[in-house]
């Protein structure tokens, strides 16, 4: 469909006016809001988007040395590596604006010294064993900031996985009684956050944490990393 | 800010060169730099108007327009397996100084950046080490990781963020350095009789899974693979996933 017309002249035609104007206007029409009239597909190209508008947005934190960060406490703590393993954020999202995280990190040596029930009647069901992940969000509407939890996740430190039938035994530490040991495992998980609070909402940051089950386990964390993927609208 | 005529063409006298030149040398300027962002109307473009990634199979490798992700999947597919084994004496097989890395082909797809980006990969494997006939303080932490070369650049680079192992063992009440511990005993063999306790046999596979960012690689050719040392005779990888997302920066 055309957008800019132009007249056709011939030998003798006295132009008028109108012709003339007719594809200098209908420039200045079209250009005034240029659609996917007469536009090539494929044509958008990353080059085309402005700094500030960029589609997407990373926020990213990584600890990729071994040195590790241990922990047997039994509420959540942020690890702590070479320094807390967070990814700060800090933009006021639009409504239904997605983020999306991922984390990812490697256990060490860790050192389990029950993996099965403490005390019959079982009542534990093998919870000694587990550790867990929580990837903290920490966003502020005005007051004091808040924090909301974007998912947890759990783990074992012996390949048993509980149940009835295995508790502390004078063959305590043989592998049919507590599992085999397990060390150097990887983690990985993601979560999303859809912004939904109404206007005036900052993300701040996103913590990755640890904690344990029993305390008598001690779990040791080294390389691990925090990726915020920001999908604009 | 949308194109302007300068020059209104009046309806009587007699035609003015100056004016329709004018006119002309305005929209030519309009139309090779002029266009801003905010002469395109709003919410008036589709999907497919965005430029298309382009893949290259003959040498799996991929351009990509931003933020699309793609990659290699066969979790589903249960026999197919890729195998990696040691290619170390055995003398040396108890030494964790000796890497010899073993490229995943399926692992390994070549991406063309046209100017700065930020990648991530993302990568999953179930992990089985199979066998090991060395004799006593036999090494069982095979090390996967991903690495790169970088335009005619042979040497790999690798990313620690991707550090894992198909399989470490901790001991009960202590920490073990690593490397250290075989899930045999002080034999470090397999029993030949194929009577090991079952949580052995479990503690040898494993799922391996991570995610890796490099923020600001400069535009060029990229190879990437992940890598294994193995450290075992037999090993292998089952359901496995690969994929890699481009963020142009």
């Amino acid at each position: 469909m055309p957008i800019v017309k132009t007249s056709l002249l011939q030998d003798g035609d006295t132009p008028v006016a109108a012709t003339l104007n007719q594809p200098y206007d209908d420039v200045a029409t079209a250009s005034a809001t240029i659609d996917n009239t007469n536009t090539r597909d494929n044509w958008i190209t990353r080059f085309h988007f402005a700094g500030n508008n960029a589609c997407n947005d990373l926020y990213t934190f990584k600890y990729q040395g071994t040195a590790d960060f241990a922990t047997n406490s039994t509420s959540y703590t942020t690890i702590n590596v070479a320094g807390l393993s967070e990814a700060v954020l800090n933009y006021a999202p639009s409504t239904n604006e997605i983020l999306r995280v991922e984390s990812s990190g490697i256990v060490s040596a860790c050192t389990p010294t029950i993996s099965w029930d403490v005390a019959l009647p079982l009542a534990d069901r093998g919870k000694p064993n587990y550790y867990a992940f929580q990837l903290l969000l920490t966003y502020n509407d005005g007051g004091p900031s808040a924090t909301v939890s974007l998912g947890e996740w759990g783990y074992s430190f012996t390949t048993m996985a509980g149940g009835t039938s295995r508790y502390e035994t004078t063959a305590n530490g043989q592998p049919e009684n507590t599992g085999v040991p397990l060390s150097y495992q990887t983690f990985q998980f993601s979560g999303l956050y859809i912004e939904n609070a109404g206007a005036g909402r900052t993300l701040e940051k996103i913590e990755l944490q640890a904690k344990v089950n029993y305390s008598g386990n001690t779990l040791r964390i080294t390389r691990n990393n925090i990726i915020a993927v920001r999908a604009r609208r | 800010m949308a194109y302007v005529k300068p020059n209104n063409i009046p309806s009587s006298g007699v035609l003015n060169a100056d004016d329709i030149n004018g006119n002309d040398e305005e929209l030519k300027e309009y139309i090779n730099q002029n266009i801003a962002g905010g002469d395109y109307g709003t919410n008036v473009f589709g999907t497919e108007e965005f430029q298309l990634g382009d893949y290259q199979p003959i040498t799996n490798e991929y351009s990509f327009v931003s933020g699309i992700a793609t990659g290699g999947q066969v979790i589903d597919q249960q026999i197919d397996r890729a195998y990696w084994t040691n290619t170390i004496k055995k003398a040396r097989l108890n030494d964790n100084t000796l890497p010899v890395w073993t490229s995943l082909y399926e692992t390994s797809p070549a991406i063309y950046l046209e100017r700065s980006a930020d990648i991530i990969i993302t990568f999953g494997t179930t992990s089985v080490s199979a066998e090991q006939e060395v004799a006593t303080s036999a090494f069982w932490d095979t090390t996967l990781k991903l690495a790169y070369t970088y335009n005619d650049n042979n040497e790999l680079n690798f990313i620690e963020q991707s550090r894992s192992y198909s399989f470490e063992e901790a001991s009960m009440n202590t920490a073990a350095a690593a490397g250290n511990v075989s899930p045999f005993g002080t034999t470090g063999k397999p029993s030949p009789a194929g009577d090991e306790d079952p949580e052995i046999k479990r503690g040898l596979r494993r799922w391996i899974g991570w995610s890796a960012v490099l923020r600001n690689l400069p535009a060029g050719h990229y190879k990437f693979s992940v890598y294994a040392n193995a450290k075992v005779e037999e090993g292998y990888l089952g359901a496995r996933q690969f994929k890699a997302e481009v963020f142009y920066t």
